[in-house]
């Protein structure tokens, strides 16, 4: 059994930062195909850079207990 | 309908000739290029007061990334990717229990070794689908993994929902070095299984968002041959249930700005598996355009895990159920990183520069009960890329 910690602070500030973001969605709008210039801008890519978004999930995958995304996941590596 | 919709996407990424509408429509077959990034990796050497005795340097990688895009024609490209990563340090082994606080033990010799990894994926574009099948092997001295997996986009007819799904299947193999010295098991397997689902939705002219989920079953010898545990004055090897179940649900937004042009990107992952370990990840970068070619993206990473139930730093007595484990990376604790990027884009290429501090501390746990462990890593991350569209 484990107990909960000194951080119920830190606890709550994320849960006030999912909830800023989520509360700030905008609703869904129609959006014809000539307003998606913004859209298409490379600031606004999911995946910035294909190279770096691998080494990002190599690198935490291999330091952190926690892994696996919103994609199928490659293989597996000795790192210690 | 749909052949319309497509048309005056076509011609409006043609015409308007927009930066990185192939990242929007996924249909879009990307340019042929070729792509390279080096990285160096540093992590901070081990405090000598937390040090029981060993080699205090800790890991250092540097890894160099290629990969090749080509078209074969308007529905086929292939893909090529390597990586090569060569690594230099001492790794923590276990814990002692000490009147001054736990202190960890490294391993004595600096480790030397090399990977490398080979990608190959072929990806078909047809109407509204993309669909995606990959294979890979990665081969170290100690270590083998062949890997395969199949990716599958659909686009809805108006463009603004793209619904994508996976599927992976990894088959490792581990011989560990100087097995019969050191007592570590010769040789053992592992695989691991996993499917995905996600929906990216367009909400209005200035924002998207994604979200899904990911499901990975591993099994097979899942303990880490390098690591041990103290307990009651023996010290016996790192031994982990052999099957684990993961779930991870992904939600990343971006949102664009008007007046400055930049884009404000707010990523979260909530992730839990049946050893009881729960863990939050928050990323958020502003990704700010500066005059045409330039890109400045500042960011922070926050990130938290809770333990499981089987580890601890050291045990005075056997766990009954057979199960142990000293390593740090399954403690509970809390990181910060703090990353800046910078990308210079010409028409055909472009250079990217990027730094990144990573720091972990008890402290910064969300949730659970964080201990002293010695062996939280803080790192150094430098990277340079390089890209260009033929």
């Amino acid at each position: 059994m484990k107990s909960t910690c000194c951080s119920t602070d830190h606890q709550l500030l994320l849960l006030a930062c999912l909830l800023a973001v989520l509360l700030g969605l905008p609703a869904c709008a129609p959006v014809q195909p000539w307003e998606r210039g913004r859209l298409a801008q490379p600031q606004m890519a999911l995946d910035r850079d294909a190279l770096l978004a691998a080494m990002d999930d190599h690198i935490y995958a291999s330091k952190e207990a926690a892994s696996g995304g919103v994609g199928p996941s490659g293989g597996g590596c000795g790192c210690n | 309908m749909a052949k319309f919709s497509n048309m005056i996407r076509s011609l409006l990424a043609s015409s308007l000739g927009l930066p990185g509408m192939q990242e929007l429509l996924a249909q879009e077959a990307p340019d042929d290029a070729i792509d390279y990034r080096y990285t160096h990796y540093d992590e901070d050497p081990l405090p000598l007061n937390k040090l029981a005795f060993g080699d205090p340097r800790r890991y250092e990688i540097q890894s160099h990334q290629f990969r090749i895009i080509r078209n074969l024609n308007d529905s086929y490209s292939l893909e090529l990717g390597y990586l090569h990563e060569a690594m230099s340090g001492s790794s923590p082994l276990y814990v002692l229990p000490d009147p001054s606080g736990p202190l960890q033990v490294m391993s004595g010799a600096t480790i030397r070794e090399r990977r490398n990894q080979a990608d190959l994926a072929i990806t078909r574009r047809k109407h509204d689908y993309t669909n995606t099948f990959a294979i890979g092997y990665s081969t170290e001295n100690d270590y083998e993994a062949l890997y395969a997996s199949y990716a599958g986009e659909k686009d809805s007819n108006d463009g603004l929902r793209t619904i994508s799904w996976g599927a992976s299947y990894s088959d490792d193999e581990i011989t560990p070095t100087d097995a019969l010295l050191h007592g570590r098991v010769l040789f053992a397997e592992r695989d691991s299984i996993s499917g995905s689902l996600s929906i990216t939705q367009v909400l209005n002219r200035n924002a998207v968002i994604q979200s899904g989920v990911s499901l990975t079953r591993q099994s097979g010898y899942l303990s880490d041959p390098y690591k041990q545990v103290w307990i009651n004055q023996a010290v016996l090897n790192d031994s982990r249930p052999g099957r684990r179940v993961m779930f991870a649900w992904t939600t990343r937004f971006r949102q664009y700005m008007e007046r400055s042009r930049a884009a404000l990107t707010v990523d979260y992952r909530f992730f839990q598996d049946d050893w009881e370990i729960t863990a939050h990840t928050l990323e958020s970068a502003w990704r700010q355009p500066l005059g045409d070619n330039w890109e400045i993206a500042p960011s922070i990473r926050y990130y938290s895990q809770v333990s499981p139930d089987f580890y601890a730093l050291f045990y005075f007595e056997l766990p009954p159920d057979g199960y142990w484990s000293s390593d740090y990376r399954l403690a509970t604790y809390g990181a910060l990183s703090y990353r800046l990027h910078a990308e210079f884009r010409q028409e055909r290429w472009s250079l990217s520069l990027g730094a990144e501090y990573y720091n972990s501390d008890k402290s910064l746990a969300l949730a659970g009960t964080p201990e002293n462990t010695p062996a939280l890593v803080d790192f150094w991350r430098l990277t340079l890329g390089f890209k260009v569209e033929l």
